[in-house]
């Protein structure tokens, strides 16, 4: 053991990268090699995430970090995910320090496609180990593998892994801490010798630049460059050196398809036919492939009637439950955080603290933490459909009606996601290859109608939508008013696409090109980790940014303090209510009265009188001032409407000082001139605005981070505030005629 | 509505060697591609998948998008990639 004793001396491997093409079951390898000791890494620059763990058992060596990479397919890079991979395994990116040893993992069952980037790996010359993962896949469909002998032909160590079941991942560690940390010996696949004289002519002609030697690109990155027109890694390189870069390619490509080189499959037909040559007596496939139970399901679930229905009613199911389950989870943080606030207003003295601690504070982290069962369980729902390898056939169903709206059915996900909450759904367009087609995606996934809205549409149709029933009992009128608000965003976000795909986004929509990958039973702890890191990674994104503009219109909501702060008396008669100019002026003089009389001061505060101010402006929209008022207090998040409603109409409390729920309390409001103040146009009015509308900062937030400019907030935000004010009017003015 | 636009019609796969566009495979049938006739950057991408003159297909499911067999994965196509690939029947 002569390699493991200079090991133990002197650990030379730092860092292992995981590499390997989507769906090898990289990330079950990663983790169980890592035993779940990760963190979630952060390129700057490009937002992409990297995991970075741990080995789980790297001896005496000290600690090894592993690194997991996005699929891909290639070095080429299709997306922003996919860009990632070279310049990490360059140590190209400020991060990351350069990984010592480059792990790829090969899916068994599919030999040569997975070889591909293999081969493109062993050129950039760094230490490579192979693993090769899923041999139970590959041994049930009857191909076989002799290990030894590819490792002979490869010149780098191969070890074969089941990593569901942790088979051979003992070994790999071993391999990773033993390995000679050489380059591969065995040269790659010969590309034709022009091609080679062009690669060589390229890196002439940068090599004399005094830019250190380690960020020059190497030739798998010219290579790349060259065959790739317009692609990421020209693009890269003309940012440095100009459009000096794209004409020299350009004559590159032009001199090689001269000479009869087709220029982007040339790589491939030299890398496939040498693959062809290793795999000779290494592998042995059946003469006919078997079909498998896979593809015996697929006959069924992508069906172009069956497949569409089976996933309408999964979709339906999902939400179903989603509402159900995670309702009762939903109403106990929610009982949580009013328990809390009542135990600091125990401890705390009433004043600017404890109004600051109760009503800003706490009820910012109310607004985020109730919303956490619903996006959890979404995300386990979508956790076990993408790791069973459903969600692509979903992609694949839908990519026809897609198209309709200018977008690939690469899209769904990332919109079906934001029916939880619009941030995760907008992290989850980074798989989406074509940059304009992301963005678009991005724009039109906060009108799917998200779990913020539920808490409105469930207030105000309970409270003014008569609880009847249409068409002999079939129709309910509460279910249809509120899937009628479901259903808007969807239907809005249809000519939304079309419009931006032909004015600011315009450009062609990549054809649908996915892999379908077979389905198997969904790994429980991949799973259930997935859900815990976007849970968390939710609270943390959308938890901080809602949690800082909660407490700024609390600031908002709570000065100017007037002068003597004295509790009046419970003030809930009816008459207080009766008319807005005496209100201000009473708030004028005194504070605002009611159950929390030291907290509210909403009527005189620089809110109320924002509310005041732009109540000409949403009159036509049958609102008055204290709907105004609660609207822009629900800037940072839609359901904190309700709970600035509920302080702005604490004055029509009960008579016998009982507490009275807000929904009555809605209903017994009324406007100076008597007239009540929600009326059913009102409260449909109020729910097609909220429908509509992108209030909601942590949506904005991700918006940025994601495209690096404020352009495309701004525009979300204009363009959906313009579309709920127009959709609140139309159904206001509509609704008031049909009633009269 | 759901089968991809097929151009060649089903009586000229008489012809000795016929020559077919992806959308006209039938489900079960194999083709060997003759060509992949789509933008430098479409054929990066199909080539990186496996997508190269001499790879042979199986057609699983027509549509669009259809789905195929290569190399023993199932990979799912649209239309705008099926239509520019160019087969020989066995």
């Amino acid at each position: 053991m002569r390699s493991e004793e200079r090991v133990l001396a002197s650990p030379r491997v730092k860092s292992v990268a995981v590499v390997g093409n989507p769906n090898t079951g990289k990330t079950t390898l990663f983790n169980a090699l890592t035993g779940f000791r990760q963190r979630v890494g952060n390129y700057p620059g490009v937002t992409v995430e990297s995991k970075v763990g741990w080995l789980r058992d790297a001896g005496e060596t000290g600690a090894i970090e592993v690194i997991d990479l996005p699929g891909t397919y290639s070095l080429s890079a299709r997306s922003a995910d996919e860009a990632v991979v070279l310049d990490t395994l360059l140590g190209h990116t400020d991060a990351l320090e350069r990984p010592d040893l480059i792990v790829v993992v090969v899916d068994a069952s599919h030999p040569r496609r997975n070889l591909f980037l293999l081969t493109q790996i062993l050129e950039l010359g760094r230490p490579v180990i192979v693993a090769l993962n899923m041999m139970d896949v590959a041994r049930g469909r009857g191909i076989h593998w002799d290990a030894a002998a590819l490792a002979r032909r490869l010149g780098v160590p191969v070890v074969p892994v089941v990593a569901t079941r942790r088979e051979g991942i003992e070994a790999l560690t071993k391999t990773i801490l033993t390995a000679e940390h050489a380059a591969p010996r065995v040269p790659g696949p010969a590309l034709p010798p022009a091609v080679d004289a062009e690669l060589a002519a390229l890196e002439e002609w940068k090599a004399g630049d005094a830019e250190p030697p380690d960020t020059r690109p190497v030739r798998a990155q010219w290579l790349q460059a060259l065959l790739d027109p317009a692609g990421y890694h020209e693009q890269r390189l003309a940012v440095r050196w100009g459009a000096d870069v794209t004409q020299r390619l350009g004559a590159a490509r032009a001199r090689l398809e001269a000479a009869g080189h087709g220029v982007p499959e040339i790589e491939a037909v030299a890398r496939y036919a040498w693959i062809e040559q290793l795999l000779r007596d290494v592998v042995t496939c059946p003469h006919r492939p078997r079909r498998s139970k896979s593809e015996g399901a697929d006959r069924v679930l992508t069906h172009p009637v069956a497949g569409l229905l089976i996933f309408a009613g999964l979709m339906l199911l999902m939400f179903q439950s989603l509402y159900e389950w995670a309702a009762p989870l939903a109403d106990a943080i929610d009982r949580a955080v009013a328990l809390s606030g009542a135990a600091v207003a125990n401890w705390v003295p009433p004043g600017t603290l404890r109004s600051l601690l109760v009503d800003g504070a706490l009820a910012g982290v109310g607004a985020v933490l109730v919303f956490l069962p619903q996006i959890m369980l979404l995300f386990l729902f979508l956790g076990i459909l993408e790791d069973c390898g459903y969600l692509s056939r979903a992609a694949l169903l839908v990519d026809r009606f897609m198209n309709v709206a200018g977008l690939s059915g690469k899209s769904v996900i990332p919109l079906l996601t934001s029916f939880g909450c619009a941030v995760p759904g907008i992290l989850a367009t980074r798989t989406i290859e074509n940059a304009r087609d992301r963005v678009l995606t991005m724009l039109i996934a906060p009108l799917m109608s998200c779990s913020a809205r539920l808490p409105v549409y469930v207030l105000l149709v309970g409270a003014f939508v008569p609880e009847r029933t249409l068409l002999g009992g079939w129709l309910h009128v509460q279910a249809t008013v509120l899937t009628v608000m479901y259903l808007i965003g969807v239907i809005v976000a249809i000519p939304v696409a079309w419009v931006l795909k032909r004015t600011l986004l315009r450009g062609e929509t990549l054809p649908f090109l996915m892999e379908l990958p077979a389905y198997r039973w969904p790994t429980p702890r991949t799973v259930l980790y997935r859900v815990y890191e976007q849970g968390k990674e939710f609270c943390l994104r959308a938890g901080t940014i809602v949690f800082a503009v909660t407490v700024v219109i609390w600031a908002l909501g709570y000065y100017p303090r007037p002068a003597s702060v004295t509790p009046l008396p419970a003030a809930g008669q009816d008459g207080a209510v009766a008319s807005g100019e005496a209100e201000l002026a009473a708030a004028a003089r005194a504070p605002a009265a009611g159950p929390t009389a030291d907290g509210t001061n909403l009527e005189g505060s620089y809110l109320g009188r924002m509310g005041r101010w732009l109540e000409p402006v949403v009159r036509p929209l049958g609102w008055d001032w204290r709907i105004a008022t609660a609207t822009i207090a629900s800037l940072p998040a839609r359901e904190l409407v309700v709970a600035t409603l509920g302080t702005l109409f604490h004055m029509g409390g009960g008579d016998g000082g009982e507490p009275v729920e807000l929904k009555e309390r809605l209903q017994r409001a009324v406007r100076a001139d008597g007239r009540p103040v929600f009326t059913l146009p009102v409260a449909l009015s109020v729910m097609v605005f909220f429908s509509l509308c992108c209030q909601c900062a942590a949506t904005l937030a991700a918006i940025q981070r994601e495209t690096h400019s404020w352009r495309w907030p701004a525009l979300t935000f204009g363009y959906m505030t313009a579309l709920a004010y127009v959709g609140a009017l139309v159904t206001y003015q509509v609704a008031s005629r049909l009633m009269a | 509505m759901a089968i991809g636009e097929c151009e060649v019609q089903a009586g000229s796969r008489g012809v000795p060697a016929s020559f077919i566009d992806l959308p006209c495979l039938r489900a079960g049938e194999i083709g060997t591609v003759l060509e992949v006739d789509a933008s430098p950057a479409a054929r990066k991408r199909l080539a990186d998948m496996g997508f190269i003159r001499g790879a042979q297909l199986e057609m699983l499911r027509p549509g669009s998008p259809c789905i195929v067999r290569i190399d023993g994965a199932c990979v799912g196509l649209g239309n705008g990639h099926q239509k520019r690939i160019r087969l020989r029947l066995p």
